[in-house]
């Protein structure tokens, strides 16, 4: 494998084949995405016209319908709100339990680790309904609260198991020479150690924002109205009287953007983030 | 001053009581359900002990869940598959330097970014049989196509695969990218000395290097494949009949369709056992090989 990689100065025609067949595969990839922003600027007559158009007149009446008029800005609104303070709070404790995870002996540490990692595991549904009997009885259905609760709960693991690998590689010299100095566990925690795992913090975060923002099955069973999230409105533009296409795809464009976005920031991270800190890069 | 015996358990603490609340709680409240009989559509029905009947009828007469079952594994074991050989195919395709490589990986890791409700509805446009651009260019090749392809018994499944495919080949493959670069020289130059060839390196170098990133993200993909709900929510509701009823989207119906919460608990409890094996044996090799895996 590693001698292609130094003589990558003079191509072969099969390699310039293979590169091209891997440009299609990635082509495919992205096409259908593609295909859905075009679609959000289409008119209804134009969605609906075969053979499909690639030339026609743009309008934003898609976005605007959604957006403005029907209830997306309110959808929009929730996912913001639920998406920032879920991710705050499964930070913030988060961060402290790897911490813990990281430098202090804990009884049964290993089970507790296994623990916390089939609760990112396990399917939603398999909690679904008693969470849903739970929130009906403490006023919590319906509510961006539950919500977030429910979305916190869902990256915790994936905070503890990426930052206790974050600790893990920042030298544990570094605390016992701050402790040497008279600082108390806190203040090496917070003044030593936490500036040093900020972009683990980063990344994190990252991670947490990208799978609220997606999550769909809590958010479908825990509310109704008042705290949807944009996953949950998309379907209820399926109506008995047929499906609104325009705005089903601009409101799929605002939903892939951020993401997009962040997909091409954090590139670098996305393998560590994708396997729970598993595999380092 | 919190002793540093206890700063550990202090520091967890946070974390550990919202999982009670959140997880032990509502997966105790489902064990209770599961041995009790308790259909929201039968009126006045109190929820009585019926001990491990819904398990028994679960295991030995729900026809219904033994086909989701089925169709689960068939889904898993096919996407999986599929999407190891190509994610990893592309990687080797893709391990060498090129110019616009950076943006060829990023754009190809796209469709597992987005959101699950996102790709079912892009594919649901694509799909549409009166305006979709899939069905287009397939009738325009000359194949005749009488009804939508998520609307045929026949083909439904296989176009639920293929989603996935599309969707999650792209993580494979930037693993095992990551994995090929991370590659030490050493054994390959070995390998070269001694007069090796090209297969053979592959096949007593490469695979015996990756073979725990393997394993992880084959695990990792078994998981989020089981747990496959969203897009079939989206895109056939488990349908037509019930050709696409995987088993979550089964787990969702018994329980938020029929509101048949004694039986459902016990469906969702087997869920979670049969994830749990699965999360072990990626947690044991995890923490196991910790520091050898790349």
């Amino acid at each position: 494998m590693q001698d292609f990689r130094s003589s990558s100065a003079k191509r072969h025609p099969a390699e310039i084949a293979l590169i091209s067949i891997a440009g299609i595969i990635v082509f495919l990839e992205v096409a259908p995405f593609l295909w859905m922003v075009m679609m959000s600027f289409k008119s209804r007559l134009d969605i609906f016209e075969i053979p499909p158009k690639f030339i026609f007149k743009p309008i934003i009446a898609n976005y605007y319908n959604a957006f403005v008029e029907g209830p997306f800005s309110k959808y929009l609104l929730n996912s913001l709100i639920i998406d920032s303070s879920s991710t705050l709070l499964a930070i913030a404790i988060g961060t402290l339990a790897a911490y813990a995870f990281s430098r202090f002996t804990i009884f049964g540490a290993k089970h507790i680790f296994f623990f916390i990692l089939t609760t990112r595991m396990c399917p939603p549904v398999v909690v679904a309904l008693p969470l849903f009997i739970m929130y009906s009885k403490l006023g919590l259905y319906d509510t961006r609260l539950g919500v977030i609760l429910v979305h916190t709960i869902f990256n915790l693991a994936l905070v503890v198991w990426l930052m206790r690998g974050f600790f893990d590689e920042i030298p544990k010299e570094i605390d016992q020479a701050a402790m040497i100095d008279g600082h108390s566990d806190w203040t090496v925690f917070r003044k030593f150690v936490l500036p040093l795992a900020l972009p683990g913090i980063v990344v994190s975060a990252m991670f947490c924002l990208v799978f609220s923002w997606n999550e769909f099955l809590f958010a479908l069973i825990l509310t109704q109205f008042d705290a949807s999230t944009l996953p949950v409105g998309i379907p209820q533009l399926v109506t008995s009287r047929g499906t609104y296409w325009g705005q089903v795809a601009a409101v799929g464009v605002v939903i892939t953007l951020p993401v997009l976005f962040f997909a091409l920031v954090f590139h670098k991270y996305l393998v560590r983030g994708l396997t729970f800190g598993a595999v380092k890069t | 001053m919190i002793k540093r015996k206890y700063m550990g358990y202090v520091l967890l603490a946070p974390t550990l009581s919202l999982l009670v609340f959140l997880s032990i709680i509502p997966f105790v409240y489902a064990l209770i359900l599961s041995v009790r009989q308790l259909d929201l559509k039968i009126p006045r029905m109190s929820g009585q002990f019926v001990g491990l009947d819904n398990y028994r009828y679960l295991m030995r007469e729900d026809a219904e869940f033994w086909h989701s079952m089925g169709i689960t594994v068939i889904f898993l074991i096919v996407v999986v598959g599929v999407e190891f050989f190509l994610g990893f195919g592309l990687a080797i395709l893709l391990n060498r330097e090129f110019w616009g490589k950076r943006s060829l990986v990023s754009l190809a890791v796209v469709p597992m970014m987005i959101a699950p409700v996102a790709v079912g509805l892009m594919w649901r446009v694509a799909l549409n049989y009166e305006l979709g651009i899939i069905t287009y260019l397939i009738k325009s090749v000359g194949i005749p196509l009488k009804e939508a392809l998520l609307g045929t018994t026949a083909t439904a499944l296989t176009t639920l695969m293929i989603i996935d495919i599309w969707q999650w080949t792209p993580f494979i493959f930037l693993i095992m990218l990551a994995g090929l670069h991370s590659l030490p020289k050493e054994p390959y130059e070995a390998a070269q000395v001694d007069g090796a060839s090209r297969v053979q390196i592959f096949r007593l170098v490469t695979l015996p290097l990756l073979k725990p990133l393997i394993i992880i993200a084959l695990l990792l993909r078994v998981i989020d494949a089981f747990k496959t709900f969203d897009q079939v929510y989206i895109l056939t509701g488990g349908g037509p009949g019930n050709a696409t009823d995987l088993v979550c989207m089964f787990a969702y119906r018994v329980n938020f369709k029929l509101w048949n919460l004694g039986y459902g608990a016990s469906v969702v409890i087997v869920i979670f056992i049969l994830i749990l094996i699965v999360t072990a044996l990626f947690y044991t090799l995890t923490q196991k090989k910790e520091r050898e895996v790349v």
